[in-house]
């Protein structure tokens, strides 16, 4: 996050104490994309995502006092959503039934990658247990260091270390045998 | 192929939303029941610093003071207790007493009627 943008927060977040309504506006569209994404991530339903995401605004409406900064919002944001995220997930029912509005949207036409591979990833990563899943969607989408995916997620470092050497060691493995032995 | 590191992070990049995120956030927010003004304003109020360490300073004195009428009632409890244990004691002794006196009395009656039954003579003197 840029100078420029935590200045912004800090000042929407000082409006907001002040009673300013448009304030909240402007920190949901700074931070949308963040708690959207790790949602989507993790679930892989946009709708469960966005509903997932609007909870998570609500909750920081409610909770809006005990920010203290820009830094502590993206701290508190990440933290909620991972926890709510698989808190979701748990409660899902386990027939995989899926809307209408969660079929994924055919690849953009600047999509220059291989959507195949991108399928295969996608799926590999829906295979790995919660925790482990939340710690490298925290780690590739965030770009958080382990300690700090340590802290959002309320696990020791240890644990993220090894969770996270054994999700990619498995990603690797399972990726390269549908790859028939290509290493990755 | 790129290294899955550059695989993952390229797969898992941020999206935004749908069109609308923000209003349909607000909505919520406006649908959903505020907390009525009275609540607002304690939560407000117990959210200074300064109160917070006041209640804790109030919840001390509270637990201290308490703790003193507890010892002092205790004291007071044993010490009434302690009390009525000598007057106890004490009663017990002056009526052992008065069963000693009464039972020498009784002792010196009975050795002068059976000196009486041997010597009759004695009685008549």
């Amino acid at each position: 996050m840029s100078n420029a943008a935590v200045e912004t927060v800090d000042d929407a977040l000082a409006r907001c104490a002040d009673g300013d309504r448009s304030a909240f506006g402007e920190i949901v569209r700074e931070h949308q994309a963040m708690v959207y994404s790790l949602a989507l991530h993790f679930l892989r339903s946009p709708s469960m995502a966005e509903d997932l995401a609007q909870d998570v605004f609500l909750e920081l409406y409610r909770n809006l006092g005990s920010i203290k900064s820009a830094a502590h919002l993206r701290f508190w944001l990440r933290k909620v959503a991972c926890h709510r995220s698989i808190d979701r997930m748990r409660r899902r029912q386990p027939d995989g039934v899926l809307s209408l509005e969660d079929v994924p949207e055919p690849a953009a036409a600047e999509h220059t990658r291989d959507p195949l591979l991108e399928e295969k990833l996608w799926r590999l990563v829906a295979t790995l247990p919660d925790k482990p899943r939340m710690a490298v969607i925290l780690r590739y989408q965030e770009d958080m260091e382990l300690h700090e995916i340590a802290e959002v997620m309320g696990i020791s470092i240890n644990t993220v270390k090894s969770s996270m050497m054994r999700a990619l060691a498995l990603l690797r493995a399972k990726l390269a045998r549908s790859m028939g032995g290509v290493k990755v | 192929m790129k290294p899955l590191d550059d695989e993952l992070r390229s797969l898992l990049k941020r999206k935004e939303p749908p069109e609308g995120f923000t209003d349909r956030v607000m909505a919520r927010i406006d649908a959903a029941p505020s907390r009525p003004a009275i609540i607002q304003r304690v939560v407000k109020f117990w959210r200074r610093p300064v109160l917070r360490w006041a209640a804790v300073a109030a919840v001390v004195c509270t637990v201290a003071t308490a703790g003193i009428v507890r010892y002092q009632y205790q004291q007071r409890v044993r010490a009434q207790a302690e009390r009525a244990s000598r007057e106890a004691i004490l009663a017990l002794r002056i009526t052992n007493e008065e069963i000693d006196t009464a039972l020498r009395r009784a002792q010196r009656v009975t050795l002068r009627a059976l000196e009486v039954q041997k010597n009759p003579k004695s009685e008549m003197e």
